[in-house]
């Protein structure tokens, strides 16, 4: 591990713990007394406040010691948490997120002007006007604003490849000067062995006596980062008469003077495992992230976009060996390379499951957007989730936020009504906007669901007939009418707005989904809403699929949308228009040799496969069956972007190419070719 | 008595320290050995710890390893290590450079052996 994979941890970590701060403000919102969230937002600045110093990010330490200053004073219940001040910590969430970016992603110096906003923040929030470079060092200002002074002896021992992993203890003890000050380090070099010296080892220790206001968890705080690669000692020296000096030049008035404090002795590994008990203090936060970190490991993404390739490779090879099994006929190879394949269908799920992530954090980062929004556009939305532990492939994940993004955006701008016109209209003055996700036959189905206005038939008519895209004698049905928002350039939006854009949105939120192998429906009721249903496959990596072939082309059915089976000879299909009577059900059915302009003659006999999507169903004729296969999907690329019905390739055991068929395509193509 | 003197890399951090080493073990002939530090601007643990190697096997040889202009990177990590009065080397100090890099302790001459 280098410094750059670490401060990769760090910004990962931020992130996270950002969310977690939006996320307890938006709560407080709601439940200004909830002692939970007001923990957790302090734990999250707190904890980004000890990690940014560790790191020398100066202005994000000192910014946010302001906030967690007045987050402090919150929970000794000194200050009060109103509506402003939700905005202002909102608004101090977005400074810390534009810091760590300038500070740590970058790499850059904060501009004057970054840091007089942080200070006009910081006087919003607290009240106090902290003047030109108020806010340039958290650290003397802790010692400034608490006058508990004590002195502690620390001793860190480390482990002998703590500098080859990226760790590198002067940081650490700069930062905890920084916090009050050192009055020693010793460094102990009695294992420098002269005669066994490799430099890229460590031999050294350190003995160090420190004074400041930080609590002995506090300190071990300080050397979290570096836990796993020390031993760490720290002592209160209880021996200390808090009258000597002077820390920082700021007048010390109220220290500890002969206070028979407790020898307390605390290992950071103690601190840890929770064996010390005490009130609620700042430092008492950080042992939560810690426990967390022993159960997850962060793993690069790309990492995982290698292993997935790589099982996808031991499929194919899987699939080969067992195709010439049989056809050398092998019997025994073809026992063995059976259970290697069972092994290695176990290792696709087991890998396949490690990509999956929860929608939950997705959903989570518009509930922001849903109240800043409203409150510009002067509407009272309420947002709520369901579903936000419905697991998605990562990759399916990072890209559907937009498409929501923008189906959200459009609900607040033109959806949902004013509260005016909502009371007018016999509604709640409140709206609500409902995220869900579940599992459904295969597939996710993400829904956005609105209590607004629904959409206006009449007016997507004529904006379409407007703007060329239908003829004004063109006979509609309503269904169809809807969806006509789908196409390019079509907006019916009274005005253009920054929220929802100038209506070039709603097709490319269309085209990302079906680029992710999904499709998006809707239901609208004039007057009570609009529901946006997005359904997508679990994966986009590897699926099993039914394999089938029209003359000598291979094509693949993902398995979870193939319902039966049934065979029929062409004589029997010919007959009528493409549907048949299935035990009394009307079923319209595609063949595949004409759709794909197959001109050879088909066999007698051929098979009819029942398909579904959703609530759609059709059948798809083909000529033989030839089984179950696992199929690791491979894109097509973009020379292939027309090719209707398609919607990816795959290799075969035996090296040949199957293209993998995208059966809700087909099935609208069937329903609109059938003739009833 | 003849010296040796060697220029101090520009950062004498951990990716570059096993050839900083290997150079000055191949450089340190002479019975005093001198190293230029006015080029430096980055210095960290591994550094210092090798810096401190060298001091070591110097003093075990009655022998001398000295450290001359010594830039602000390297007097920072001394002072905070409180190391300046074990290498016990002359630091041309301005004004306010002792504010500036807080030598508040570890300024006493001190021996390895």
């Amino acid at each position: 591990m280098n410094l750059d994979a670490v401060k990769e941890i760090f910004l990962a970590e931020s992130e996270e713990l950002l969310l977690t701060m939006e996320d307890s403000l938006l709560r407080l919102e709601k439940e200004p007394e909830s002692a939970d969230d007001i923990n957790s937002l302090f734990r999250a600045v707190h904890t980004i406040k000890g990690s940014s110093g560790m790191f020398g990010f100066e202005q994000t330490v000192a910014f946010t010691h302001h906030v967690e200053n007045w987050l402090d004073d919150l929970r000794s219940g000194e200050v009060q948490l109103g509506t402003g001040k939700i905005s202002s910590l909102l608004k101090s969430k977005d400074h810390i997120v534009e810091l760590i970016d300038i500070e740590a992603r970058k790499a850059q110096t904060v501009s004057g002007d970054l840091i007089d906003k942080g200070q006009e923040l910081v006087a919003e929030l607290t009240g106090e006007n902290l003047g030109s470079g108020a806010a340039s060092s958290g650290g003397e200002n802790i010692v400034s604003s608490k006058s508990n002074i004590k002195k502690f002896i620390i001793e860190i021992s480390l482990t002998p490849k703590i500098l080859q992993h990226g760790l590198d203890p002067l940081s650490f003890i700069k930062y905890l000067g920084g916090q009050g000050e050192i009055v020693l380090v010793r460094v102990n070099h009695d294992s420098l062995d002269i005669a066994q010296y490799d430099p890229e080892l460590c031999y050294i220790s350190f003995y160090i006596e420190f004074m400041g206001v930080l609590s002995e968890l506090q300190i071990a705080d300080v050397f979290e980062f570096m836990a796993s690669e020390s031993q760490i000692s720290i002592k209160e020296d209880t021996t200390y008469q808090a009258s000597q000096p002077n820390l920082g030049g700021t007048a010390v008035s109220d220290v500890s003077k002969g206070e028979a404090a407790k020898k307390v002795e605390t290992t950071v590994n103690e601190t840890r495992a929770g064996e010390v008990s005490k009130p609620l203090e700042k430092a008492d936060l950080a042992p939560v992230a810690q426990e967390a970190h022993k159960k997850f490991i962060r793993i690069e993404a790309f990492k995982l976009d290698k292993l997935i390739n790589l099982v996808g490779e031991l499929v194919i090879s899987g699939a080969t060996i067992s195709q010439q099994a049989e056809h050398h006929k092998l019997p025994d190879i073809a026992e063995s390379s059976g259970s290697m394949i069972r092994l290695i269908e176990d290792l696709r799920d087991n890998v396949m499951s490690v990509r999956m992530v929860q929608i939950g954090d997705t959903f989570r980062r518009f509930e922001r957007m849903v109240r800043d929004i409203s409150q510009d556009l002067g509407k009272k939305v309420r947002m709520q989730v369901k579903g936000v532990d419905t697991e998605l492939d990562k990759n399916i994940i990072e890209n559907i936020s937009d498409p929501l993004l923008h189906l959200i955006r459009n609900s607040l701008d033109h959806g949902i009504e004013t509260p005016d016109e909502r009371k007018a209209a016999g509604k709640n003055e409140e709206a609500t906007i409902r995220l869900s996700a579940y599992h459904d036959t295969g597939s996710i189905v993400l829904e956005v669901i609105d209590d607004g206005r629904g959409l206006n038939k009449d007016k997507i008519l004529k904006k379409a007939i407007d703007s060329g895209l239908v003829s004004a004698n063109t006979q509609l049905t309503d269904e169809a009418i809807y969806y006509l928002i789908f196409e390019p350039g079509l907006s019916t939006a009274q005005s253009v707005t920054n929220i929802s854009g100038r209506g070039v949105g709603m097709d490319v939120v269309r085209r990302n989904i079906e680029n992710l192998r999904g499709r998006i429906d809707l239901e609208t009721t004039p007057g009570v809403g609009t529901t946006f249903r997005i359904r997508l496959p679990l994966t986009l990596a590897i699926i099993d699929g039914f394999l089938v072939s029209v003359r000598d082309n291979f094509f693949v059915i993902p398995l979870d949308m193939v319902i039966e089976c049934v065979e029929h000879n062409v004589a029997h299909l010919s007959t009528g228009g493409d549907f048949i009577n299935l035990r009394g059900d009307i079923l319209s059915f595609l063949r595949l040799d004409k759709f794909f302009n197959e001109k050879s003659e088909p066999p007698e006999k051929q098979s009819l496969i029942v398909v579904k999507n959703g609530r759609s169903k059709a059948g798809l004729v083909v000529d033989t069956l030839e089984g179950e296969s696992q199929t690791v999907i491979k894109p097509l690329g973009r020379l292939f972007d027309h090719l209707n019905g398609i919607s990816g390739s795959t290799i075969m055991g035996s090296g040949e190419v199957a293209l993998i068929l995208d059966v809700p395509k087909l099935i609208d193509a069937a329903v609109a070719s059938a003739t009833y | 008595m003849s010296d040796t003197s060697m220029q101090a890399p520009k950062k004498l951090i951990l990716p570059y320290i096993a050839d900083f080493h290997s150079q000055v073990e191949q450089s340190f002939v002479d019975n005093v050995f001198v190293l230029d530090f006015s080029e430096n601007d980055e210095i960290d643990t591994a550094g210092i710890q090798c810096l401190l190697y060298w001091k070591k096997f110097a003093s075990g040889e009655s022998r001398k390893f000295k450290i001359i202009n010594h830039s602000g990177a390297l007097l920072s990590a001394l002072a905070v290590y409180g190391l300046v009065g074990l290498f016990a080397d002359r630091v041309h100090l301005k004004a306010g450079d002792r504010d500036q890099y807080g030598l508040r302790y570890g300024l006493n001459k001190e021996s390895f052996l």
